[in-house]
C-alpha cells in the first residue's frame, strides 16, 4: 500500500451526487427560500397589525429625542405658519398608526386643536383690524390653512364614530368660528351631520338640535337651502345677502 | 454562459441561481462530505449553503472566478462549523467513495482511511481533494481557504506523513 500510495489514492474517487440527490437538495433550498420569504412578509404584516402602538411610541420617542425638535416646534404652529403643514402631517401619521378606539379620541383632540388655532388666528386678525367688518387674513396661505383646518373638522364630524355629544360640542365651536369669520349679524349657518345632528346659527344665536327632536322650521330651512344652493355647496354657510 | 454572467442574474431569477447551483454543487458536496463523512448530513449542509449563498450574493462583488470560489467555500466552511458536527461519522467506504477493487482490498483501504484520519484536518482535506476530486492546487487553495503555495506545501507534508504512518503499521 505504501509503495504505491499516490496511485492507490488516485484510484479512489468521491461519489458524485445522483440527479435525484441534486434535485432533492435544490427542492429543499427552494422550500427554505419560500418559507423565509413568507416569514419576512408575516413579520412586516405583524409589525403593521399588532405593533402599531409600539410604532407610535417609537415615533413619539424619536420626536422627543433626536431631530424631533422641528416636529415638536411644528405642533405649536398655527394656520399660516411655515410648519403648519408638518403639524398636519404628524397628526395624520399618528392617526394612521393608532388603534380604532384611540383614533376616534385623536380625531376629537385634533379637531379641538384645529378649532382653537383657527379661533386664535381669527381673533388676532380682528384685533389688528378692529374696524373691518369681514375678516382679513394676513396671507393667502393663512386663509387656505384656515379653510383646510375647518374642512378637516367638518370631515371628522362626518366620518368618525365619535359620540353625538362630542359632535354637538365640536359643531357649536365650529359654528361660533364661522360667525367670527363673517361678522355679518344676519349670518345664517347650518351644520348637519349624518346622525341627524343639526347646529344652526340664526339671528346671532346658536341653536342645536339632536336626532329625534322635531324641527319646527323645516319648511323655512328648505326655503333657505333653495335660495342659497351655491353657498351650501361651499360649506353650509348661508348668507341671505 | 460564464460564471460572471450567471452571477449577474443569480439573485434576479431562479433559473440563473439554478445554473450557479448546477455549476458548483458537485464541488461543494464533495468538500462537505469529505469533511464530515456523512452523506445525509452533507446534503443538509449543502441546502443551507445555497440558502446562505442566495442571501449573501447581492452584496458579493465579482472580481475573478477564483475569488468567487474562495467566497463560496468560505460560506461552506462556516456552515460546517455552524452545524456543530464535531464527531466524524464512520461512513462505510462505498457510501461516499467509488473504489474499483474495494471488495478484494477492503482491509487495505480501511487501514489507509484510518491513517488518513490521523492527519490534521487541513492536511487530510488537501490530500482528499487532490486525489479523490482531482482538484488542482489553485482550486484546493480556494476550497480550504489557503494560498496555492501553502496547498502545495501541505500536500507534500501530508503525503510524507501518511507514508510514515503506513510504514509504521506495515
Amino acid at each position: 500500500m505504501n509503495k504505491n500510495l499516490e496511485e492507490n489514492l488516485k484510484n479512489i474517487k468521491v461519489k458524485d451526487l445522483s440527479e435525484n440527490d441534486k434535485n432533492e437538495i435544490w427542492s429543499n433550498f427552494v422550500l427554505t427560500k419560500i418559507t423565509n420569504e413568507k416569514k419576512q412578509q408575516n413579520k412586516y404584516l405583524l409589525l403593521f397589525n399588532f405593533k402599531k402602538p409600539m410604532i407610535a411610541t417609537l415615533l413619539s420617542i424619536l420626536i422627543l429625542l433626536g431631530g424631533g425638535g422641528v416636529v415638536v416646534a411644528s405642533n405649536s404652529a398655527g394656520p399660516g405658519d411655515f410648519l403648519f403643514g408638518l403639524d398636519r402631517t404628524v397628526e395624520k401619521v399618528q392617526l394612521n398608526f393608532s388603534g380604532e378606539g384611540k383614533r376616534n379620541e385623536l380625531k376629537i383632540k385634533f379637531a379641538d386643536e384645529r378649532l382653537i388655532e383657527a379661533k386664535n388666528v381669527i381673533k388676532e386678525n380682528k384685533n389688528e383690524n378692529p374696524n373691518e367688518n369681514s375678516l382679513k387674513f394676513k396671507s393667502e396661505k393663512q386663509s387656505e390653512d384656515i379653510e383646510d383646518s375647518l374642512g378637516s373638522v367638518a370631515d371628522a364630524l362626518e366620518n368618525s364614530d365619535i359620540t353625538v355629544e362630542e359632535k354637538a360640542r365640536i359643531s357649536i365651536a365650529l359654528a361660533s368660528i364661522m360667525t367670527l369669520i363673517d361678522a355679518n349679524p344676519d349670518l345664517k349657518l347650518k351644520i348637519k351631520t349624518e346622525d341627524g345632528l343639526k347646529v344652526e346659527v340664526k339671528d346671532g344665536e346658536i341653536k342645536i338640535k339632536t336626532p329625534g327632536e322635531e324641527d319646527e322650521n323645516d319648511e323655512d330651512d328648505v326655503d333657505d337651502e333653495n335660495e342659497n344652493n351655491e353657498d351650501e355647496d361651499d360649506g353650509d354657510n348661508e348668507d341671505d345677502n | 454562459m460564464d460564471l460572471q454572467d450567471i452571477l449577474k442574474n443569480a439573485n434576479a431569477n431562479d433559473s440563473s441561481f439554478r445554473a450557479l447551483y448546477d455549476l458548483t454543487i458537485d464541488r461543494v458536496f464533495s468538500y462537505t462530505v469529505l469533511r464530515i463523512r456523512d452523506k445525509d448530513k452533507a446534503k443538509d449542509i449543502c441546502q443551507e449553503v445555497y440558502f446562505a449563498l442566495w442571501r449573501a450574493l447581492p452584496k458579493f462583488q465579482y472580481i475573478t472566478d477564483a475569488h468567487f470560489y474562495s467566497f463560496l467555500f468560505m460560506v461552506v466552511r462556516r456552515r460546517i462549523i455552524k452545524s456543530r458536527i464535531k464527531e466524524h461519522h464512520d461512513a462505510s467506504l462505498d457510501e461516499i467513495y467509488d473504489i474499483p477493487d474495494v471488495e478484494e482490498r477492503k482491509e487495505d483501504y480501511t487501514f489507509m482511511f484510518k491513517q488518513l484520519g490521523n492527519l490534521k484536518e487541513k492536511e487530510r482535506m488537501v490530500v482528499e481533494l487532490r486525489y479523490f476530486k482531482d482538484l488542482d492546487y489553485k482550486q484546493i487553495a480556494s476550497a480550504t481557504g489557503t494560498t496555492e503555495n501553502n496547498a502545495r506545501v501541505l500536500h507534500h507534508r501530508s503525503i510524507s506523513k501518511l507514508q510514515k504512518l503506513l510504514k509504521v503499521y506495515e
